[in-house]
């Protein structure tokens, strides 16, 4: 019906201006019909017009709301990867930290607080089989005083690397502080270890450290050994390495005791 | 304008501001308990300087480490920035770091990414 709306739209306006028409009874009330119509007509765009803006408005808050969204969500992103970026960053920071917190800076070799760890953990697992030998290099303190303390330096961090090569699979060295080092062996035959030592001590008698001029630095290390006894705990076994170092220095230095 | 003068404790950094030259300065690490709370004296400084004027705005950096709510409020300073150097206002960024530490450039890389005002990431000795 629609597409003749026109039409008819057109049948009533000629019929509404037609001359002949005038004065008819029917006139009147189709001219009032008409306006009436015309009024609606209007209401009717007015209506559409407000609707569609209100549905403008609609898809703009949408849109703008969404686009919010996203940028709230872009930046999350982001926030994220950075956040874990930093903690990345700071975990190996940490963990670099903990590394160099067992190692020795002279001698790059694990330190004291890295020994007392390993020693707990064998006295944990095995403490029957754990042996120490504490180290110490004899007069060190000539070598400072006439050499310089970088020369001495020099020949700590050589002894250490001489133990280190010496002792190999049998066990673990560390420096335990000053010209001292401490090894711990896990290993139970007593021979072998016994071997170990007198060859380091020889190793160490016969090297020429360097001294920064011609003459050449000699040195030797006494060693005190302990075995674990029923009863022994990390500190009496150290204790006892200990007082051995002690007789080998009174008995004159060189040598190898076993407390 | 008042100017801000925060010092610095283990987990906050040092911030100041100079209203006459438009500076921002901030150094050290950032791990507040709140940062919000932390930062609003300074997101409220850097809103009024902006609302205020139309000079110029440098923002020097030389953060290490920041949490997460600290890169938050960063990225909030740093899109307020954007905002207004798209109307036109000259704004610079310069994230100082040492030369030591690589890691803090490449973060400041990725807070880069979205700024298009100037913002140099400068090495240091």
């Amino acid at each position: 019906m629609k597409h003749n709306i026109k039409a008819l739209e057109q049948r009533v306006v000629a019929a509404l201006e037609d001359e002949t028409n005038q004065g008819h009874p029917l006139h009147e009330v189709l001219e009032a019909l008409w306006q009436y119509n015309q009024d609606q007509w209007s209401r009717m765009e007015h209506l559409i017009r407000v609707s569609d803006s209100y549905q403008d408005m609609m898809i703009q808050r949408e849109k703008t709301l969404s686009e919010r969204f996203d940028k709230h969500l872009r930046q999350l992103d982001k926030i994220t990867r950075i956040s874990d970026r930093y903690q990345t960053a700071l975990r190996e920071a940490n963990l670099e930290l903990e590394q160099a917190s067992y190692v020795d800076a002279l001698t790059g070799l694990p330190n004291r607080r890295k020994m007392l760890r390993r020693l707990k953990a064998e006295f944990d697992m095995r403490p029957e089989s754990v042996r120490l030998a504490m180290i110490d290099i004899d007069y060190f303190k000539r070598i400072n005083d006439e050499f310089g303390h970088l020369i001495g330096d020099d020949v700590l961090v050589s002894v250490g690397n001489l133990i280190e090569l010496t002792v190999g699979e049998l066990g673990h060295i560390s420096r335990w502080g000053g010209e001292e080092f401490l090894v711990i062996f896990s290993q139970p035959d007593q021979a072998e270890i016994e071997a170990c030592l007198k060859q380091l001590a020889n190793t160490i008698r016969e090297t020429h450290f360097e001294s920064g001029d011609h003459a050449k630095i000699r040195t030797t290390i006494s060693i005190g050994v302990s075995h674990y006894q029923a009863g022994d705990s990390a500190d009496t076994l150290i204790t006892r390495a200990d007082d051995a170092l002690y007789r080998a220095k009174n008995r004159g230095r060189n040598q190898v005791v076993f407390g | 304008m008042k100017d801000l003068k925060i010092v610095s404790t283990q987990s906050t950094p040092l911030i100041e501001t100079d209203s006459h030259r438009g500076v921002v300065y901030m150094e050290g690490d950032s791990y507040p308990e709140n940062s919000f709370e932390f930062y609003s004296e300074l997101v409220a400084w850097v809103t009024s300087y902006l609302k205020d004027n139309e000079r110029p705005m440098t923002v020097e950096l030389a953060l290490l480490y920041l949490n997460t709510s600290s890169i938050k409020v960063m990225m909030d300073i740093f899109d307020e920035l954007e905002e207004h150097h798209q109307k036109g206002r000259d704004i610079t960024v310069n994230w100082r770091y040492d030369v030591d530490n690589e890691r803090v450039a490449e973060l400041a890389e990725e807070f880069k990414e979205d700024c298009s005002f100037a913002f140099n990431i400068i090495g240091q000795e």
